[in-house]
């Protein structure tokens, strides 16, 4: 399975508004959305047979932050590799970015061009 | 003295003897007064007196004026006994004694009540107190004593015309080195007797009092200088004296200046050292001069040495306190700027599902995907809902930490009807976090309340048993009893740890981490202080992993006067 195209953008959001819209306006534009509300969720997905080619990823959640989520990915083989873009309103965003060493961040509220623009680097357009 | 150097006179004696306890102590505080200055004015009578009465140095002065600040002018019967019984014993006639007395007793009477009337501290370590000392009493209570005493004499015969003069300096000088140099050293000593347990203190004062006297016995020792000035001799001690000025403040000040007079007095008396002149009288004239320029010079140098420590303590405690407010201020400064980068946190969250929705809304292919457009509405609602909501928070915090939490209190407000309006607000909330609400309310539960700040208690805990509430079941009952309404709120998620239960109503203070719940942490406060407005108390009872039930009793009556006022300002 790993190296295949699943064209799978996994979104991770508590905000449940905000996670319906994000997924449906990706599904628009030809992607596949997981929808996951918390950490764990993601975390549970992952764990089965389908690779994401890139996680949206909240970072302020209950249940499994952002955090401990990225935390858990790097020391899972296979999970390391996958981009993982922030879509959080933390004020410091770029720093936070920074320090995570993740491929991305798109700043809340989103501005929809620049998170279509990163989803389209990351996986090509459709 | 005799009276306490024999037999030991305790309270029973006194109480036997019939006569009242604290007359009885006065009584012997008196004698020993007068035992002592007798004593004392003996040794100074040693000195070649001018006219046979008028010392160079008066040493009785100094103890009256000193026995009168510490122990209060009622003891003054001991100074004049002392002061008759000396005289009396060294040949004057009854009335001239008895002239004398009174200047002496007036003298000590005056200083000491002057001194009172300026604040005068006895401890010398003011600059003020030095100089009120020097000016009030040294200088000009002691022109009474000069000028009664000289008068007796003259009047009883004792002093001719042409000597007058020459004998009232001679006493007023005297009179002037006694409240000078002995009054000073009681007194330092009298108001701190606490000795260093310091070794290397211990070992300094010695060192210092061993070369101050062997340093006073090699300059007034000497054999008379032929051509030297007298000063030229006694600048040797200055270092030392300051150094006890420096290093043992008025005490050690005080102390080593009375012993360089001590030793300067024997001396010349016995006919040695730089003050020496053909006439004892002479010699003690000059002796006079040196002691009336070095009392004053190191007093004023200690009290000004002991104003710039206490200076210096105080500003270093000035120091210290500012880096507390600062610490403060700091940590305020940090409260404020989470305040604020959680405050746009929460603010972005609604306003960024309005803007995905709206683009979703403009990319829809309506063709396809046909939807109703009541649900699109029902979704735009609920985040302008959240936002509004979100700003009426922002402003109770501002009126609340500003004073202006006025409230409105009406009769007949319904909490039932309240409970159910909010819990109708909060249906697409809690639908969206899957919390099932169960409301068990009376019909009617009405008091005297301000609708708009119940309203703020019942969203904001419902808000929180949302937020917190881990997608189960809420349960609110509301319940009157005629005199005070309760209001439950209940959820089952995380539950808040016991020591967390009084920290969660203060303000910015959340029962988890950052990292998990936005929030400002300021819902359970607002409620909290809109709740002791109306006069009620909210509390909390929780267990992790179970839930927690928030409490609520208000009044129904109302908010006392006092009371309102009271959490206005909170």
């Amino acid at each position: 399975m790993q190296g295949d195209r699943t064209d799978v953008v996994l979104v991770v959001e508590d905000d449940r508004d905000c996670l319906d819209a994000v997924c449906e306006l990706l599904r628009f534009e030809g992607y596949r959305t997981v929808a996951a509300t918390s950490g764990r969720e993601a975390l549970d997905y992952l764990r089965g047979p389908e690779r994401p080619e890139l996680i949206l990823l909240d970072l302020m959640m209950p249940v499994m932050s952002g955090w401990q989520l990225l935390a858990s990915l790097r020391q899972t083989a296979g999970l390391a590799a996958v981009p993982v873009v922030l879509l959080s309103a933390d004020a410091d965003l770029k720093q936070r970015a920074r320090e995570l060493g993740v491929a991305g961040y798109v700043r809340k509220p989103v501005d929809v061009e620049t998170l279509l623009n990163v989803v389209r680097r990351h996986i090509g357009a459709r | 003295m005799q009276f306490s150097d024999g037999r030991p006179v305790g309270r029973e004696d006194v109480a036997e003897a019939g006569s009242p306890k604290v007359p009885s102590r006065y009584v012997l505080s008196v004698l020993a007064l007068a035992a002592l200055y007798l004593a004392v004015a003996k040794l100074g009578l040693e000195m070649d007196p001018v006219s046979g009465f008028a010392t160079v140095v008066w040493p009785p002065t100094g103890l009256a004026l000193a026995a009168l600040l510490v122990g209060g002018r009622r003891l003054w019967p001991g100074v004049a006994l002392g002061a008759f019984l000396v005289n009396w014993w060294i040949g004057a006639p009854v009335p001239t004694a008895l002239g004398i007395a009174a200047g002496n007793t007036l003298e000590a009477v005056i200083g000491a009540f002057v001194l009172e009337r300026v604040e005068f501290r006895r401890s010398l370590d003011r600059l003020r107190d030095v100089l009120a000392l020097i000016g009030l009493a040294a200088l000009a209570s002691t022109l009474v004593s000069a000028t009664m005493g000289v008068g007796s004499l003259f009047l009883g015969g004792i002093v001719a015309r042409d000597r007058l003069f020459e004998t009232w300096r001679a006493w007023w000088v005297g009179d002037v080195i006694g409240d000078l140099v002995v009054a000073p050293v009681l007194l330092a000593w009298v108001s701190n007797l606490r000795m260093s347990r310091d070794p290397r203190r211990i070992l300094e004062a010695a060192a210092l009092g061993a070369g101050l006297f062997g340093g006073a016995l090699a300059v007034f020792r000497s054999a008379p200088g032929a051509e030297q000035t007298a000063f030229g001799h006694v600048y040797a001690l200055f270092p030392l004296l300051i150094w006890a000025a420096v290093r043992f403040g008025q005490r050690g000040a005080t102390s080593t200046t009375f012993l360089t007079s001590v030793v300067a007095i024997g001396y010349t008396v016995l006919g040695r050292g730089p003050f020496v002149r053909p006439a004892l009288g002479e010699s003690l004239l000059s002796l006079q001069t040196f002691m009336s320029i070095v009392a004053p010079t190191f007093l004023v140098l200690a009290a000004a040495i002991s104003e710039r420590q206490g200076a210096i303590e105080d500003l270093e405690g000035g120091r210290a306190a500012l880096g507390e407010v600062n610490r403060e201020l700091a940590q305020a400064v940090r409260a404020r700027d989470s305040f604020i980068s959680m405050a746009s946190h929460e603010l972005r969250t609604p306003l960024n599902a309005l803007r995905l929705q709206l683009a979703v809304l403009r990319r829809h292919p309506r063709a396809e995907e046909p939807e109703p457009p009541g649900e699109w509405s029902q979704l735009l609602e609920r985040q302008v809902f959240r936002l509004t909501r979100l700003v009426n928070s922002l402003l109770d915090v501002s009126r609340i930490a500003a004073g202006r939490l006025a409230l409105e209190p009406e009769d007949d407000v319904d909490l039932a009807a309240v409970v159910r309006e909010v819990a109708e607000q909060f249906d697409g909330e809690l639908r969206r976090a899957c919390c099932p609400l169960s409301l068990r309310a009376e019909s009617s539960v009405l008091g005297r309340w301000d609708e708009l700040r119940l309203d703020g208690v019942v969203a904001n805990l419902l808000s929180n048993g949302i937020k917190y509430g881990a997608g189960k079941p809420i349960e609110i009952v509301v319940e009157g009893d005629g005199d005070t309404a309760r209001l439950l709120v209940r959820d089952h998620g995380i539950g808040i740890a016991p020591e967390d239960q009084a920290r969660i109503f203060e303000r910015f203070e959340r029962g988890v981490s950052g990292q998990h719940v936005g929030g400002l942490g300021l819902g359970l406060w607002i409620a909290r202080t809109f709740v002791e407005a109306l006069g009620g108390r909210i509390r909390v009872e929780s267990r992790l992993g179970e839930g927690s039930t928030f409490t609520v009793e208000l009044p129904m009556r109302g908010p006392t006067p006092a009371r309102s006022a009271t959490a206005t300002s909170a």
